[in-house]
């Protein structure tokens, strides 16, 4: 597959993840815990790991999450969003090797991206928000379980489509 | 380019169980019940605002954001911050946090016995 191919998919799933991080925003969890998001964006980086790779799939958030604080002007929205992508990047590269499928990947993926957003805003402003920890724990594995489930479906369909 | 699984594996009802693990002890170390609270904790940025009695009514105003002591229970009135989700959190009158992560203030709401000096600034009474 020629390299113009690669980077015009590449803007896709680019687009694709400011559009849900945008619409996610839409939907206000808050009564769970203040600002919490689903983390769809998860989805697409599953989605990468299994097929352009793991430097893709950081590439693409990190750029999802500097622009969207771009568009949406939030500077320590950035921040949270790094690390909890990041976060969420390294743990669900360090499982997809492993006897799990995307599902477990997900999962995973969904709590590491709240505990690493929950660090980072808990460095910034007070450690007392660990007590927001359990909710964001459960509401990490249920929204992990739902974009593994995704992309465990979408991935045998998209897999012919893009090929390296 | 490995093939992806279309079914769950092991792995996947092992990671399920580490993360519902992770929530339950942290739900037994961290949740406490429900108790009267006695004193508000202003932060900003890191540092502590000040300290405020929860049970006398008062206005503070912070550089983004205002909180209300009121009738024993504390909100956010005010705040300059985009999503204006801390406003949006209601009375606290009980242990508890509201926060505004943009601006970066913390109210916390503790059932501590007491406290040595409280500390206020452009406090209205």
């Amino acid at each position: 597959m020629n390299r113009t191919r690669h980077v015009a998919a590449l803007a896709a799933f680019l687009i694709l993840g400011l559009a849900l991080s945008y619409a996610e925003r839409l939907l206000p969890l808050d009564f769970i815990a203040p600002g919490i998001r689903l983390g769809l964006a998860n989805l697409l980086t599953i989605v990468l790991l299994y097929t352009y790779g793991a430097a893709d799939a950081l590439l693409v958030q990190v750029m999802r999450v500097l622009l969207s604080g771009l568009l949406f002007g939030n500077l320590f929205g950035v921040v949270y969003g790094l690390t909890g992508s990041l976060l969420a990047w390294g743990v669900m590269w360090a499982l997809h090797r492993a006897p799990v499928s995307p599902i477990g990947v997900g999962i995973a993926g969904g709590v590491a991206h709240n505990i690493g957003q929950l660090a980072a805003a808990m460095l910034l402003t007070t450690p007392h928000l660990l007590a927001y920890l359990p909710v964001l724990l459960l509401a990490g594995t249920a929204a992990g379980l739902v974009t593994g489930l995704t992309a465990a479906l979408l991935l045998p369909r998209l897999h012919i489509i893009l090929r390296k | 380019m490995k093939k992806p699984d279309r079914y769950p594996r092991a792995g996947d009802f092992v990671v399920l169980a580490a993360a519902l693990a992770l929530f339950a002890l942290s739900a037994l170390l961290l949740w406490r019940p429900a108790t009267p609270g006695d004193t508000v904790t202003i932060s900003a940025s890191g540092a502590v605002w000040g300290v405020y009695p929860l049970g006398t009514d008062r206005v503070v105003e912070l550089p983004g954001n205002t909180v209300v002591i009121e009738d024993g229970a504390v909100y956010m009135r005010d705040a300059d911050c985009p999503d204006g989700i801390c406003v949006a959190q209601g009375r606290l009158n009980g242990a508890g946090l509201i926060v505004c992560l943009p601006n970066r203030v913390v109210v916390r709401v503790d059932a501590s016995g007491g406290y040595d000096a409280v500390v206020g600034r452009k406090v209205t009474p």
